[in-house]
């Protein structure tokens, strides 16, 4: 274990973290699309998520550690899942409180279900939307730490190895790229987020 | 072209409208008004199928509407809500494409389209048209809420209290294009209110609306002339009790309550009644208390001696009107005939009052000044 696994491992990471992130936005999206639809669901729902979402991630991990085994697959799916709460939130969230003018309007035009929710709904809802993706990355960054716990690399190895043999330089050499990638990856989300905000609902100033 | 047959709406036990039934002729505005909560948003909303009847049924031009498709119905109707609801996402030029573009127009013609509306309500393209909802006033975002409902040139265009969040000022100016965009384009409009003012102003036919049913159905003048209930006085308020000056009549500038004497009274007693009242004229009626004449001092003191009653002297020179007749033309009367005042008289010929310079000066006043 030295600074020469580093780029592997941080390599391997960031995939946890990208392609988890990307399970959890689809899901997060179509699932909050599909709870928006039905909003008499969320008061069952909802707090049935926020229960889950409760549980550590070390112990669902290791749940499905002792079914599936040492897998990409079981620590992608661990990681998409954790991934797919703050998104779903926030799409439920961001939908709901479109304002209703804006809802009837659609509908008074004439237009259906469907294109009152990609043409108004969702567009009006995407900063909130936005901000759950960001939440979801930032958090999965971390999340991805436990991969290394049942064998499957990552930054958290570093951390694991320095953890278990007391040496603390190992443990920043983990924690600090790991750190890192939280940062750029959000500044990553914000710099999205600045392109799907429609036009006219940026604040002044931001314009440009 | 728009018809209500006993359409009515429950939620649970509340009814929220009773047996609605009317027609409005193509090419009409008709405005909706009554007191908050009646039902008129509703009533609206049933139009464009937003809210289904729980009875009755709804037709345009002969057809029912809950045969149609509801998107596409909708389609061809013009909706203005309320709150205007111009999508914030979306320029003012997509803003007032949104239906042609659901109709698959073409880019060009959406194009056109933008241009001939934007140019309707004096509003530049090359200023406005990619401008967005938050950059522009209350009043310009309401112009093209407006705009967005007449966009595709639906036959029908619905519109709820489009103006209500407005200045006085910048609402005139509004109300007078919608009026001539609706004389212009001769479409149906059906528009809520509960400014009475803004009703008489636009509507061809008002209908008010209480409680869920329809009070009374009129063209506003015959509202004005004849409000069927206390209630729609009310509302009606000062516009009663302001008409225009060219309604002024006669009653409105007379003085009521004048003293008349019977043709059978003495010469003394009549003498003595003037003094009295410091007048120098009484006015003659019969028994049925119809207008005989007049007999004046003068003539007393010149023959007055050799009649015992009054009824020789009656005079009919002081020139008589009518309570409804046109105020300026009792004006004119007056003035030119020299007399020191006019008898008015009412239908059967009895006195209601007489009209002098300072009755009518007076409620001229009244008439400037309130
Ligand atoms: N979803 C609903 N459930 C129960 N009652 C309702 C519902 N929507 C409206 N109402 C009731 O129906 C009545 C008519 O409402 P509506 O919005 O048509 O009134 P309105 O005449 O437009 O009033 P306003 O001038 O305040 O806009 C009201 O008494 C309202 O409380
Ligand atoms: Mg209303």
């Amino acid at each position: 274990m030295s600074i020469h696994d580093l780029p592997a491992a941080l390599l391997q990471h960031l995939m946890f973290t990208v392609i988890s992130v990307a399970i959890g936005f689809v899901l997060g999206l179509v699932l909050g699309i599909l709870l928006s639809r039905k909003p008499s669901l969320s008061g069952v729902v909802l707090p049935i998520l926020s229960v889950f979402n409760t549980i550590p991630g070390i112990v669902f991990i290791g749940l499905l550690f002792l079914v599936w085994g040492s897998h990409l697959a079981t620590v992608l799916v661990a990681l998409g899942i954790y991934a797919t709460f703050p998104v779903l939130k926030n799409t439920y969230a961001g939908l709901i409180s479109v304002d209703p003018q804006y809802i009837e309007a659609a509908r008074g035009c004439g237009m259906s279900a469907g294109q009152s929710l990609f043409r108004v709904e969702l567009p009006l809802a995407m900063p909130t939307i936005i901000g759950g993706l960001r939440m979801s990355t930032v958090y999965t960054v971390s999340w991805a730490v436990l991969a290394s716990m049942i064998g499957l690399g990552g930054l958290g190895t570093f951390i694991y190895a320095g953890l278990s043999s007391n040496d603390n330089g190992l443990i920043l050499l983990g924690a600090i790229p790991a750190a890192l990638l939280a940062f750029v990856l959000g500044s990553l989300v914000d710099l999205l987020q600045r392109h799907v905000v429609p036009k006219g609902m940026r604040k002044a100033g931001e314009h440009a | 072209m728009l018809r209500f047959e006993h359409v009515s709406l429950s939620y649970g036990p509340q009814k929220i409208l009773d047996d609605l039934s009317f027609e409005i002729q193509e090419g009409q505005m008709a405005v909706l008004i009554g007191p908050s909560g009646c039902g008129k948003t509703t009533t609206l909303k049933m139009i464009n199928r937003l809210i289904e009847p729980s009875a009755g049924k709804i037709y345009i031009n002969g057809e029912n509407i809950i045969d149609k498709d509801k998107v596409d119905l909708r389609r061809h109707i013009g909706y203005v809500i309320q709150q205007i609801g111009l999508f914030p996402n979306m320029t003012v030029a997509q803003n007032i494409c949104v239906v042609p573009t659901l109709l698959k127009y073409s880019k060009e013609e959406c194009d056109r389209i933008v241009r001939r509306m934007l140019d309707m309500v004096n509003m530049p393209y090359e200023q406005y048209a990619h401008k967005y909802p938050s950059e522009m006033s209350g009043g310009q975002q309401q112009r093209i809420g407006i705009l967005r409902a007449l966009a595709a040139s639906p036959p029908i265009v619905l519109m709820d209290e489009p103006f209500s969040a407005l200045d006085p000022m910048t609402r005139r100016s509004l109300q007078q294009e919608v009026r001539s965009l609706q004389q212009k384009l001769n479409k149906t409009f059906v528009f809520v209110t509960h400014d009475m003012e803004e009703a008489l102003d636009l509507a061809d036919v008002i209908i008010f609306m209480n409680q869920g049913k329809i009070v009374q159905m009129a063209p506003p003048e015959e509202m004005l002339a004849h409000p069927a209930t206390g209630q729609i006085q009310d509302f009606l308020g000062k516009f009663i009790n302001d008409p225009s000056p060219k309604d002024l009549t006669a009653a409105d500038f007379m003085r009521a309550g004048v003293y008349t004497v019977s043709a059978s009274r003495g010469i003394n007693e009549c003498v003595s009644m003037m003094q009295r009242r410091n007048v120098d004229t009484l006015i003659v009626v019969d028994d049925q208390k119809k207008y005989q004449g007049t007999v004046s001092i003068a003539d007393i003191r010149l023959t007055g001696h050799v009649v015992k009653t009054i009824e020789p002297l009656i005079r009919c020179n002081t020139p008589t009107v009518h309570a409804g007749d046109n105020a300026k033309d009792c004006f004119d009367l007056l003035i030119s005939s020299g007399a020191s005042y006019l008898v008015v008289l009412d239908e059967e010929e009895r006195v209601d009052g007489i009209i002098t310079k300072t009755s009518m000066a007076s409620a001229m006043a009244e008439q400037l000044w309130g």
